[in-house]
């Protein structure tokens, strides 16, 4: 039977795993009594799948699952299993899981530094003090409006003018005004004392 | 109660906006003139010379002061405010001099008024003019030997 190295090979790993069709397992045999290098890759497969047995066999060895059972028992309903308690142990179980989590997403700080004292006063009770405060403060500027400040122009505003009327025993009158942004300036002459 | 808090929140922030009046009578939105209406006024008395500096206060009528030829130097003399009900003459001695400040109507854009100075001579300089309401008006009373003037800033709100 002619074939190929790669074939022999594959039929070889076939025959190793037991998945051989048909006649395959004889001719196998057959190549193995007269094929020195197909006997040679059988000896090197059953070789290492003795080495991988023998470390999956000492990494077991090594693991205590002595605790295993009791944490599963601990989040087991008791009694009778029913769909609510069955609820009840899975939220359990869940919660359980939760807390021995390391890492988990972080959670804002409630009440603490940061911006925790803007969103409370957004969101809750503050609103009412804070718009209090805001009523106070527009109710009161207004009586403060007497300060000095209060006679300063106003930057920006229109400040035309309409004169009706000037009457000055003086000598000299005038208007000044810039542009409408600044306000008039009426000039009168005061008369000496007495 | 959230919804009460900012009801009032918004009408007393329109009102301290401008937009509208809270008096002992009530609340308006809109700004009317009333036969009883009282109207604030704000007098700013500065002196100009033809000589010296301009001191800090002074600076923040530079709109003003900018305005003014011929002085050099301007100082503070005092601000007042009172209120001054329609067609009332409020008299005020300040600087030296008289001012008599008359609010003869007022309405949402418009208010008339009589400025006058009584100079230490006695004499009455009378200005009657209509400016927007928060606009100013200026009286400038110069000395008789022109060395020093009073500038009286006039403002009226309501």
């Amino acid at each position: 039977m002619n074939m190929t190295i790669e074939e022999r090979d594959q039929l070889i790993q076939r025959y190793y795993d037991g998945e051989t069709l048909g006649n395959e397992k004889a001719i196998v045999e057959r190549m193995l009594e007269d094929d020195a290098e197909a006997r040679a890759l059988l000896e090197s497969l059953r070789t290492i799948s003795g080495a991988l047995r023998t470390e999956v066999a000492a990494a077991v060895a090594e693991e205590d699952f002595s605790g295993f059972w009791t944490d599963v028992s601990a989040r087991l309903p008791k009694g009778p299993l029913t769909l609510e308690t069955g609820q009840d142990s899975a939220r359990e179980a869940q919660a359980m899981a939760d807390r021995q989590l390391v890492a988990r997403e972080p959670e804002p700080i409630q009440g603490g530094g940061g911006f925790g004292w803007l969103r409370n006063l957004l969101f809750g009770p503050g609103l009412a003090v804070a718009g209090a405060a805001l009523c106070v403060v527009a109710l009161i500027s207004p009586i403060w409006g007497g300060g000095s400040d209060s006679a300063l122009p106003l930057a920006g505003m229109d400040q035309t003018i309409e004169v009706e009327s000037i009457d000055s025993p003086g000598d000299f009158v005038m208007v000044v005004q810039e542009s409408n942004d600044v306000p008039a300036i009426v000039w009168v002459t005061e008369t000496d004392e007495g | 109660m959230k919804r009460i808090l900012l009801a009032v929140c918004f009408v007393a922030t329109l009102a301290f906006a401008g937009f509208g009046q809270v008096s002992p009578q009530g609340v308006s939105l809109v700004p009317v003139a009333h036969a009883d209406a009282t109207a604030k006024v704000s007098v700013a008395v500065i002196k100009a010379s033809k000589t010296g500096t301009t001191d800090d206060k002074s600076k923040k009528y530079s709109s003003v002061i900018s305005q003014v030829g011929g002085y050099q130097g301007f100082t503070y003399v005092t601000d007042l405010g009172f209120d001054a009900s329609l067609g009332q003459t409020v008299k005020k001695k300040v600087a030296g001099r008289e001012l008599q400040v008359t609010v003869k109507s007022m309405s949402s854009d418009k208010v008339a008024t009589a400025v006058t100075v009584v100079d230490p001579g006695g004499k009455k300089h009378a200005v009657s003019s209509s400016i927007k309401p928060g606009a100013s008006v200026v009286v400038a009373a110069r000395a008789a030997d022109g060395e020093t003037a009073h500038l009286f800033i006039v403002t009226v709100r309501y």
